[in-house]
């Protein structure tokens, strides 16, 4: 079966997904892009708030977690129509597929309709822990636990979980390669990272045993790693305000491609998605 | 749904509470509830028809394989050793290892139907901010616990499941007296459903108790290799970061004693603690031990033909000129 041009957008809270698609939008409805919107979209409440707070200068407040509200963008991309969904600003649902292990019937047609996957990681908030594999300590007290602890999930087990689980219920199996979804990772608020080293090398130094995963699973040419910085700056300082009130926030924001090199359309990440 | 009881050898919710011996395992004190129950509330209410996905991350019990037998005919290796011989630790270590991006050779990383198992034993060998390291609390010897972990592998085209199957060194030590104890159902499990042995020896255990600890070990190699019927089995010297305090002529007999028993057996030392980086003991070793089996477990088998006669009497163990290739 062809591949299709629907883009779906997955991530957790806060890792970036409504800043995205404010700027994406803005851009694209300014024609300061190749890609133009295909029809003017039903319902823009999911992302008014934040269009909002930027052309004022402010920082978009965090979208709360259980706003279900969807966001259907239909557009253009060089003469070609696509569709792009962001069912889930708040990132609940996303964080019910691994808490609960289950998945609604909204987000099985989505995931059944749409070929190509954006998954928004957050990098910065990526922390690493210590383990006696790390560091060489001479002096650890050794202690023996008496209880069984169970500790949840980490970061990297979750989007492990996640997209092993997104799979299963896109009835795609583990034996092949996958092409169909195309899987492009998308790590956001890359301003805030020190190590500006191409996306891939963040996402192994970050989270090495999800991209190990992934390249185990998704055939070479299928997925593709991509740094993003859809606001450029923090807006936590007057100067910064006034610097998006004047100059407008669709001037700002940068994604950074496969390579490393600096992009300020950050719409060719979705472009470049559909060549996957 | 992600939900456990405290206690580690209760079985809810698959099974009955173990306290109080019925299904209402929500009031019992040990129940840690689920991380979302706000969220079932919540996903209720809105009334959206949902699936659930067949694993829940935590460890297999042997009705769950299942699951995975039906993609493939999973490979089943049995953690055999003594109590406190490290064998959940292993296990705990090649996890973290994997997280930490570390990678096996030959074979890459394809998921886990187990994470959140593999997530609670990795917990222990985290460095808490004190400097402390709390090991797993000893593996339950109930001849009901099952804890099978894991790991979609995948060497070019060939697909893997394979699943590590751990459980009470007491049990094994109760199997490797009497294969029949009523109280080691699941060591009998064990040994006769693994396709792969990895065998503990516990190296501190042989610097405290010296020669009971090393009877002890031939004990359970004597009866793990008395039925192997060609499966492979790996000797794992566990904690040898203090090998060397083992006394020598107890460490070189025990490794004759086990040689003998299992024949040219691969042979690994392995530590939790990383001297170096890179660390042989820690980082190379603890994946070299699976890889090796992974490995053994691949090839196409050749049939040795060769019969195991032991006598004294050295006519009858002459094998001819060929016997020893």
């Amino acid at each position: 079966m062809a591949m299709n041009n629907s883009i779906l957008i997955i991530g957790y809270p806060k890792s970036g997904k409504s800043t995205f698609i404010a700027q994406f939008f803005t851009r694209i409805k300014k024609r300061k892009s190749s890609i133009k919107l295909a029809k003017i979209p039903e319902n823009i409440k999911a992302i008014t708030d934040t269009v909002k707070r930027l052309s004022m200068g402010e920082e978009p407040t965090t979208t709360s977690a259980d706003e279900n509200v969807e966001l259907l963008l239909h557009i253009n991309v060089d003469g070609e129509n696509a569709d792009l969904v962001c069912p889930d600003y708040g990132g609940e649902q996303v964080n019910n597929i691994t808490d609960l292990m289950e998945i609604n019937e909204h987000w099985h047609n989505l995931l059944n309709s749409y070929d190509r996957w954006f998954l928004f990681i957050r990098a910065h908030e990526i922390t690493p822990e210590y383990d006696l594999s790390i560091s060489s300590y001479e002096e650890i007290i050794k202690e023996k636990s008496t209880v069984l602890k169970v500790p949840g999930l980490s970061e990297q087990s979750k989007f492990i979980e996640l997209l092993q689980s997104l799979l299963h219920i896109k009835n795609k199996g583990l034996k092949k390669q996958v092409v169909t979804p195309t899987l492009s990772i998308i790590l956001t608020c890359w301003d805030e990272l020190k190590n500006k080293a191409k996306p891939v090398q963040v996402l192994q130094e970050k989270l090495p045993m999800l991209l190990h995963f992934v390249e185990s699973i998704w055939e070479k040419k299928s997925f593709e790693i991509y740094g993003l910085s859809a606001q450029e700056f923090s807006l936590n300082t007057p100067e910064a305000k006034e610097k998006y009130q004047n100059e407008l926030p669709e001037n700002f924001g940068y994604m950074i491609d496969p390579t490393g090199k600096k992009d300020k359309d950050i719409t060719k990440i979705v472009k470049a998605s559909l060549q996957l | 749904m992600r939900k456990k009881c405290s206690k580690p050898d209760c079985p809810a919710p698959k099974g009955l509470c173990i306290e109080q011996l019925s299904n209402d395992f929500p009031k019992c004190q040990n129940w840690l509830g689920t991380l979302g129950d706000q969220s079932v509330e919540k996903q209720k209410r809105v009334n959206i028809k949902s699936q659930t996905l067949p694993w829940t991350g935590e460890p297999f019990q042997p009705s769950d394989i299942e699951i995975v037998s039906q993609r493939s005919v999973p490979l089943i290796i049995g953690m055999v050793g003594s109590a406190e011989a490290g064998k959940t630790s292993y296990l705990g270590m090649l996890y973290t290892l994997l997280f930490n991006g570390f990678i096996f050779e030959d074979w890459s990383f394809a998921g886990s139907c187990t994470l959140s198992g593999w997530e609670t034993l990795a917990q222990y060998l985290k460095i808490k901010p004190d400097g402390n390291v709390e090991f797993a609390p000893t593996t339950p010897a109930n001849p009901d616990y099952y804890s099978l972990y894991h790991l979609a592998l995948k060497r070019g085209d060939l697909f893997r499941d394979v699943l590590f199957a751990d459980s009470s060194g007491e049990v094994f030590n109760l199997w490797a007296e009497d294969v029949k104890d009523q109280n080691a159902e699941n060591a009998r499990w064990i040994y006769e459903k693994s396709n792969a042995f990895i065998f503990m020896v516990d190296s501190m255990a042989l610097i405290e108790r010296s020669g009971a600890a090393k009877n002890e070990i031939m004990q359970m190699a004597e009866q793990v290799a008395a039925n192997l019927k060609g499966r492979p089995v790996v000797v794992v010297w566990a904690k040898a970061d203090v090998i060397d305090k083992i006394r020598e002529n107890i460490k070189i007999a025990l490794s004759e004693d086990l040689s003998q028993v299992f024949g040219d057996s691969q042979i690994f030392e392995v530590s939790n603690f990383s001297k170096t980086d890179p660390d042989i003991l820690c980082h190379k070793n603890n994946l070299a031990v699976t890889e090796y089996l992974l490995t053994q477990l691949n090839e196409p088998k050749v049939i040795k033909l060769v019969p195991q006669i032991s006598s004294v009497d050295l006519f009858l163990n002459y094998r001819g000129v060929y016997g020893n290739e």
